[in-house]
């Protein structure tokens, strides 16, 4: 069978048929902290943001690294260990058919924080390597100062957009599959974090642009939560994590022949 | 899954044989597709000879390489003040503040004043024709590539016999059926771009005339992905009708559209991996086709073979469906 977004999102709706109520509590649950971000982000950063002189750039810079920065980091933090949660709880519903506001209270786990971090770290240093196309257009900027002749430059902006062409998909490639990191945690309990990042390389292998067409299928929805000022999140969170452990499920079972091993292997581990 | 890495590595094993028959053929293919070249650009040098401007010749060849307006016709007193709307049709101020039109200018300025409406008729059905032939071939050397794997025949007469009447049926309708669906971006593209260069005139100082553009450009990715996933789900046809040629185009459209509705993204993804080949393929004028047309068409002939088994299992279609009589 092929990855068929359209059957994991009936077979999603089916799991949540009954279970509406207790989504929602979870929803609502992400939704909280959500509103307490946004107004805590307008009320500290941008009432301080007044204060500066806006033409000063260090100023920024510095306002930047002081105040957004860790602030940043805090509510990703925050919001890692819920997402892991309601992660595990869709998990839980589409094994056992049933979960209970108590398995998304008991899901809340620090292992959450340096998961995030490891798949930032990782999705970064690939980030870095797409900024390898800006060697042939920096060439092409000092040999379009020292020749009169437009060619070499032109060649070089040529090659320098490709790599960049290339490169941007090989990070997008990747930063699907490590963002599948959640998921796998969220299956399995005992698993550690770097083992998780490897598990969802080979994984998600064969199935990226599916995934990305997976979440890029979600822009009607979050669209609606936009209109609606983020109260459409309570409904739709809980679907597309319910979505996306459907489609985790289904590639662990499409590939489960092929590293069956590593999966004991890891288990013993634990 | 959809496999494409397999599907690839088996064209490697499937293609072993064929490359050096199937050379001949590849060769019939590369001038198809020199032909089209030829189709888009020929019209531009044909203006050039079938209405001929001697003013044109006149006003360039008077000078040194540099036409300088219309002062090199007409005879201005020194310090007299040169009115700039005599040379807003052609030509730019120069950083000595002179009026200068370049021989390049001056050729483009004649070209586009050039354009005749029996002339745009014969570079459109031109152009129409060259695409419609170039899809027949591509269409005859996946049903030749077919045959290969199914029978063995590789002969060029075979090759030739695959110009059959539903070939060319097949590359009419995915002419249509491709044309139908670029249309509306194509339409899109000139109407927001008429729109965009009048009232940026206007409304350049307007604050909401960014967010405009903004949207516009939305509307136009998300346009774009449509037309890709609807002419990725097409492109099934070529194979559909290489395993039966009698099935006829309009039912293998259909067919194709049908098959391909869970994994049109793979579908696109796998085309995409070719680029680099096709980009070799241009760099040699075409004759990169000789190595790299039975790999192409090996291994969209296995991914086809995996589309058209999930589909049949997953319910979408029958086995009754792919058969001629029905």
């Amino acid at each position: 069978m092929f990855y068929n977004r359209a059957n994991l999102k009936k077979e999603a709706l089916a799991d949540l048929k009954g279970n509406w109520k207790k989504a929602s509590l979870a929803g609502l649950c992400m939704f909280i902290p959500f509103v307490v971000a946004v107004f805590l982000f307008i009320l500290l950063i941008l009432a301080k943001s007044m204060e500066i002189d806006s033409d000063d750039f260090t100023a920024k810079l510095y306002f930047f690294l002081g105040r957004v920065l860790p602030y940043s980091v805090l509510l990703n933090c925050v919001f890692a260990v819920l997402y892991l949660a309601l992660f595990r709880w869709s998990s839980i519903l589409s094994k056992e058919g049933k979960a209970d506001f108590k398995n998304f209270r008991k899901a809340l786990t620090l292992k959450a924080i340096p998961a995030f971090f490891w798949m930032y770290l990782r999705s970064l240093l690939w980030l870095a390597l797409v900024h390898v196309c800006m060697i042939p257009i920096s060439l092409a900027t000092a040999a379009y100062h020292r020749f009169l002749n437009p060619a070499l430059p032109i060649f070089l902006a040529v090659i320098g957009g490709l790599l960049f062409v290339f490169l941007s998909f090989v990070f997008i490639a990747k930063l699907t599959s490590y963002l599948m990191c959640f998921f796998a945690l969220a299956d399995k309990k005992n698993l550690k974090i770097l083992d998780s990042l490897r598990l969802t390389v080979k994984v998600t292998d064969g199935f990226r642009t599916n995934l990305l067409v997976t979440k890029l299928s979600f822009i009607g929805w979050g669209l609606l939560c936009i209109i609606t000022l983020g109260i459409a999140l309570i409904w739709v969170l809980p679907y597309y994590s319910q979505v996306m452990t459907r489609a985790w499920q289904f590639m662990l079972t499409e590939k489960a022949g092929e590293f069956s091993s590593d999966e004991n292997k890891t288990e013993a581990q634990a | 899954m959809f496999d494409r890495k397999k599907y690839k590595k088996d064209a490697y094993a499937n293609s072993k044989g064929l490359p050096k028959k199937m050379a001949l053929a590849s060769i019939v293919s590369v001038f198809s597709i020199i032909f089209l070249f030829a189709a888009l650009i020929l019209p531009y040098f044909g203006a050039k000879y079938i209405t001929w401007n001697d003013e044109w010749f006149e006003t360039v060849s008077n000078s040194d390489g540099y036409f300088r307006g219309e002062s090199d016709l007409k005879e201005f007193k020194d310090g007299q003040e040169i009115d700039p709307s005599d040379y807003d049709e052609v030509g730019r101020y120069n950083s000595d503040g002179e009026l200068v039109v370049t021989k390049r200018e001056a050729f483009l300025d004649y070209v586009s004043s050039s354009i005749s409406l029996p002339g745009l008729i014969f570079f459109c059905l031109f152009t129409v024709f060259a695409f419609i032939f170039v899809f027949a071939v591509g269409f005859a050397l996946s049903r030749y590539v077919y045959q290969w794997r199914k029978c063995g025949e590789t002969s060029l007469s075979s090759f030739i016999k695959c110009f059959s009447s539903a070939t060319w049926r097949g590359a009419l309708w995915y002419f249509l059926g491709t044309t139908i669906i670029i249309l509306p971006v194509i339409v899109y593209t000139v109407v927001s771009t008429k729109y965009i260069s009048e009232a940026s005139y206007y409304y350049y100082a307007d604050k909401l005339f960014p967010y405009i553009l903004m949207i516009l450009d939305l509307v136009f990715i998300l346009c774009l992905v449509f037309t890709c996933a609807k002419l990725v789900s097409c492109f099934m046809m070529f194979y559909v009708l290489a395993e039966n040629p009698k099935i006829g185009a309009v039912r293998a459209l259909r067919l194709s559209k049908k098959m391909s509705k869970g994994c049109r993204e793979n579908i696109f993804m796998m085309n995409l991996t070719f680029i680099v080949w096709w980009i070799l393929t241009f760099l040699t004028l075409g004759f990169g086709l000789i190595l790299f047309m039975p790999y192409f068409e090996n291994s969209f002939i296995n991914a086809y073979e995996a589309v058209k088994k999930n589909a049949i299992e997953s319910g979408v279609l029958k086995v009754e469906d792919f058969d001629v009589l029905q």
